[in-house]
């Protein structure tokens, strides 16, 4: 029901549905419905959030953001790709969700996702003087591609 | 002492108690907190690229190096999330072996953190007591396993090794006395009118709170949020034992205390049941995997402090492109953003720790004042802190010392 919502609230932004995923709900939208989608699925739909994933695919970044509806135990992944590599950047959710904050951060450092409109977009994990431009979680590029 | 508004009290990072260290800058004005920042990745190794480089079968192994208190979780989530991804069923007898070992981390992990939160509000009695009746679980361990910590259970398709029957009687032996212990502690603690008065209303969560930041387990459920991934989405033999999902709601440390302990009486339900199916039923306990598809999967286990998420993504090769960790505490520490405001200095140390990171270690202690020369107060001090509040309480309220 929840991804009949969905898919009726996002219409003509969603660009597929991948519902053969045991435990998974996998929507692929573009990166400007990110800012759209967010807000109804965290504060309309009262979905969990749990976690951003970001992934060098080496064509694009990918980044999956997963929320449970606990009630069936299932996971919504909204899925977007960043095809600019010189300067992936996207919105960021952590003024509607507080718990994005530190998870984008980390995206940040570790892949140099931007995040505009982040409050405090400095690194999390790394040394404060860790070498600009060099993102370990990068498949080739800055980092050594191991 | 003017300008008070400019104190901060900088907590950690490093202590050699804490199994992570992490770096709380704590504002303060007076004897009230104002304002906290929180600095963590001083423990930082880099274990997602490192499973990158690692086969399946040496992943599970890797990511149990993730945390020694709760070992057993992030391997847990790994097979889980393999199995998910590629679709494997795994034997019965394998799913009870998983349920009783995650439940038995569950009941030593819960009572590190009693005895820890005994330790710092001045009950040193529960300390060592929790901490003595902590030992028979880590002798199961032994027992079954062959260690104490980092017990290696987990395969992908099973479980690594079978349960003798022969060890089962001796186990729950241990089980029934440590019930008992458990009952005569949580009756003490529910009936002290100090530590009430150390823990009730204290370092309040709402429930708002837990949805803004996102946090699970124990944390969350004190809240009032009832979800455990252990019911919602069950896995392993979650969906085949009798067990319930404790909840309180005032969100409170002491509710955070009773979540726990109540949890634990679960676990060792749990536990039981796991025995007597692992006694009467017999079966093989693992399943042969030979190759992993590729693709992406998410498994999650429902670690002592919380929902504990790994996402993984393969190719055809025989290690994974992406392996994304999320740890319970990733999402519940940064509630303390919100738990520590308005709270007074000598609770910050048990409301810090009712998180359980275990984070009550503080190495050093530091006001810093523009007027007055700097004040470096060590563990002791803030500990120090701590315990005289649970002295003056129990003065005021006329009980022994």
């Amino acid at each position: 029901m929840i991804i009949d919502d969905i898919k009726h609230f996002l219409k003509a932004q969603i660009i597929s549905c991948d519902e053969t995923k045991k435990g998974q709900v996998i929507i692929m939208v573009a990166p400007d419905a990110i800012a759209t989608a967010i807000p109804y699925l965290f504060k309309d739909k009262y979905l969990r959030f749990m976690t951003i994933t970001g992934i060098d695919v080496r064509q694009y970044f990918e980044l999956s953001y997963h929320f449970s509806d606990d009630g069936t135990g299932t996971i919504i992944s909204i899925r977007t790709r960043l095809t600019d590599k010189s300067f992936p950047r996207i919105a960021s959710i952590t003024h509607i969700i507080i718990g994005a904050n530190w998870i984008e951060r980390e995206l940040h450092e570790m892949l140099g996702i931007v995040f505009e409109g982040h409050p405090n977009l400095k690194h999390l994990l790394l040394s404060e003087d860790w070498p600009a431009g060099n993102f370990p979680l990068r498949q080739n590029g800055q980092s050594d591609g191991k | 002492m003017e300008n008070k508004k400019n104190s901060f009290i900088p907590i950690g990072p490093y202590h050699p108690l804490q199994e992570e260290p992490e770096f709380f800058k704590l504002f303060v004005e007076g004897e009230r907190v104002t304002g906290i920042e929180i600095d963590i990745g001083y423990n930082h190794r880099g274990i997602e690229k490192l499973s990158e480089a690692k086969n399946f079968e040496q992943g599970v192994y890797a990511v149990e190096r993730i945390c020694g208190i709760c070992s057993t979780s992030h391997p847990f989530a790994y097979v889980n999330a393999i199995e998910n991804l590629a679709g494997i069923e795994i034997p019965e007898r394998a799913k009870y072996i998983r349920t009783f070992v995650g439940e038995l981390e569950r009941l030593h992990s819960h009572m590190l953190w009693l005895g820890l939160v005994g330790h710092f509000a001045g009950y040193n009695t529960l300390w060592m007591w929790t901490w003595k009746h902590r030992e028979p679980v880590l002798d199961i361990f032994e027992r079954i396993s062959g260690n104490r910590q980092h017990y290696s259970m987990m395969r992908i398709g099973g479980a690594r090794t079978d349960i003798d029957s022969n060890d089962i009687p001796w186990v729950l032996q241990q089980i029934d006395t440590l019930q008992s212990a458990l009952m005569m502690i949580f009756e003490t603690l529910a009936n002290d009118p100090v530590f009430a008065a150390r823990t009730k209303g204290v370092g309040i969560l709402t429930k708002q709170d837990i949805q803004d930041y996102g946090g699970v387990g124990p944390l969350a459920r004190a809240s009032g949020v009832a979800f455990d991934v252990r019911r919602n989405a069950p896995y392993a033999a979650y969906g085949l034992v009798d067990f319930d999902v404790i909840t309180a709601e005032t969100g409170d440390i002491f509710a955070k205390a009773v979540v726990r302990i109540r949890e634990m009486l679960e676990s060792i339900r749990m536990i039981r049941q796991c025995m007597e199916h692992l006694q009467s039923t017999a079966g093989p306990f693992f399943v042969n995997v030979k190759e992993i598809p590729p693709g992406e999967g998410i498994g999650r286990h429902e670690a002592p402090r919380g929902e504990c998420f790994h996402y993984i993504r393969t190719d055809k090769t025989n290690r994974p492109v992406r392996h994304k960790i999320r740890a319970p505490s990733f999402m519940n520490v940064a509630t303390n953003q919100k738990a520590v405001i308005g709270q007074y200095i000598s609770d910050a140390l048990l409301i810090l720790g009712a998180v359980d990171p275990c984070y009550c270690c503080t190495e050093r202690m530091i006001i810093v004042n523009k007027e007055s020369p700097d004040r470096i107060l060590t563990a002791n001090d803030l500990l120090k802190l701590s315990h005289e509040k649970t002295i003056r309480l129990r003065k005021e309220g006329g009980y022994p010392l």
